[in-house]
């Protein structure tokens, strides 16, 4: 076999506390980098590259666990997250044969449509729960202008899990 | 897809635990869970705040480069605005006070109906989902914070504490869509809703279409209802929209507080609620005040 790089085996429980590094990014440090009234969605950044790299089912239980981190620090309705990440892991995870080394345009273009899922469903379960959402004034003010950043900043972060992907063997998830 | 043969099993049992926890959540079962982490969270939370607070202002700073020459122009035309305007509200309390002496109001603090009960904190993070406007402060339930509690900063009304912990809370905003403060137009006394918008913007909705509402008037608390102290500065009027066959005007009011760069906040413990009857003639003598 040739090109093998070493690879590292890590326990899947070692990433749990990236993700909660990723969630407390997300509410000390995205705030103040804001643009035009977007700002940074590192979780949501970090299922979709994750996903991408390991297919649907890791997609969906990082999803799961990077939702719940974001659950405790949030103000919304318990859960909202962590549906809506389940959602953006799942679709991540369908490119996950078509990637290829060096291709970033799936990885831009993946992030564009679940950012527009992602967006859609929180707005909806947000609105099931009560809170009086103005569907067209967020979706222009709000959804878009983070859809398009969050697409730009997909192509750094995806090349940062894809050396950790690289680094680490494929993790086993025991249940 | 290959990886989904195993069988839906684990993603479809994902799916009803997370929507059992948001009923087990807003029925509070989940509390004292939420507690317990959040008392080991808070501090990481605050040691990551304190570092990115630090980037933060490094970022601000360079943009803040490009824009200060011409804020200084317009802030020196500002304050020569504000110093006649002053001259005027001067003018204009004196003559208040004169009127609420003829009329017999009750009426024991003329600018703040609050007194006593404070507590400053300090903001350790913000809501990560785009739609909510929630800040994260380090008061909670040991700190003597409670729920509904208004939350200021000396730039204005901030907004509301909805969730309490035992060392933290969560503030909702003024500018969240699920944020309404019953407030009025400080010159012309037109009441009105102020509302959040998408994007952190205020809106004054509910201004009566017979009622005279300018560009640049301040907007402050009414007190009506109880949950917020009267006479707290909410923003400054940026645009009416008045639309004839509509039954209210409205007007986008532009927040005081910069809540980009909230850093340190106040949390109102106790306040004299503005009570409407009471100030009426003949009411205090009736209910006994």
């Amino acid at each position: 076999m040739r090109g093998t790089a070493r690879r590292i085996e890590i326990s899947a429980y070692l990433y749990l506390p990236l993700l909660a590094v990723v969630a407390l990014l997300q509410v000390t440090l995205a705030p103040y980098i804001q643009v035009l009234g977007a700002q940074p969605d590192f979780m949501f950044l970090t299922v979709i590259a994750w996903g991408l790299l390991r297919g649907t089912r890791t997609g969906i239980v990082w999803g799961f666990v990077g939702g719940l981190f974001i659950s405790f620090f949030s103000g919304g309705p318990f859960g909202v997250a962590c549906l809506a990440l389940m959602a953006v892991g799942f679709i991540a995870g369908l490119g996950q044969t078509t990637v290829t080394r060096g291709q970033i345009a799936l990885p831009v273009l993946t992030a564009l449509l679940t950012a527009l899922v992602h967006g859609l469903l929180s707005l909806l379960l947000l609105d099931v729960s009560g809170y009086p959402v103005a569907w067209l004034d967020t979706i222009a003010r709000v959804l878009l202008p983070t859809m398009v950043f969050n697409a730009l900043l997909t192509v750094p972060v995806y090349a940062a899990y894809r050396r950790l992907h690289r680094a680490t063997g494929r993790e086993e998830l025991e249940w | 897809m290959k990886d989904l043969r195993r069988g839906p099993a684990v993603p479809l049992l994902l799916i009803a635990f997370t929507l059992l926890t948001l009923v087990l959540h807003e029925v509070g079962y989940l509390q004292p869970a939420e507690d317990i982490v959040l008392r080991i969270v808070t501090p990481v939370q605050r040691w990551f705040s304190n570092r990115a607070s630090g980037i933060g202002e490094m970022v601000q700073t360079l943009r803040d480069l490009r824009t200060l020459r011409g804020e200084i122009a317009g802030l020196r035309q500002e304050n020569e605005a504000l110093l006649i305007e002053n001259v005027q509200l001067k003018e204009a309390e004196a003559e208040n006070q004169r009127l609420r002496v003829l009329l017999d109001f009750a009426s024991t603090n003329p600018a703040y109906d609050y007194r006593g009960g404070e507590v400053v904190g300090r903001v350790i993070g913000r809501d990560p989902s785009a739609y909510l406007d929630f800040i994260i402060i380090d008061l909670g339930e040991r700190h003597g914070v409670g729920p509904g509690m208004p939350v200021v900063t000396e730039r204005g009304l901030v907004g509301r504490i909805t969730e309490v912990h035992d060392t933290s809370s969560e503030v909702l905003l003024i500018t969240d869509v699920n944020s309404a403060v019953t407030a009025l137009v400080q010159t012309s006394r037109a009441t009105g809703v102020v509302r959040g918008l998408a994007g952190g913007d205020l809106l004054l909705d509910q201004i009566r279409q017979d009622a005279e509402v300018h560009e640049g008037e301040i907007v402050i608390t009414s007190g009506l209802g109880g949950n917020l102290p009267k006479n707290l500065v909410i923003g400054q009027i940026s645009e009416v929209i008045q639309r004839d066959y509509e039954m209210f005007q409205q007007a986008r009011v532009r927040p005081t507080v910069d809540f980009r760069n909230l850093e340190r906040v106040l949390v109102i413990t106790k306040f004299a609620p503005y009570n409407r009857l009471e100030s009426l003639p003949g009411e205090a003598e009736r209910t006994g005040s």
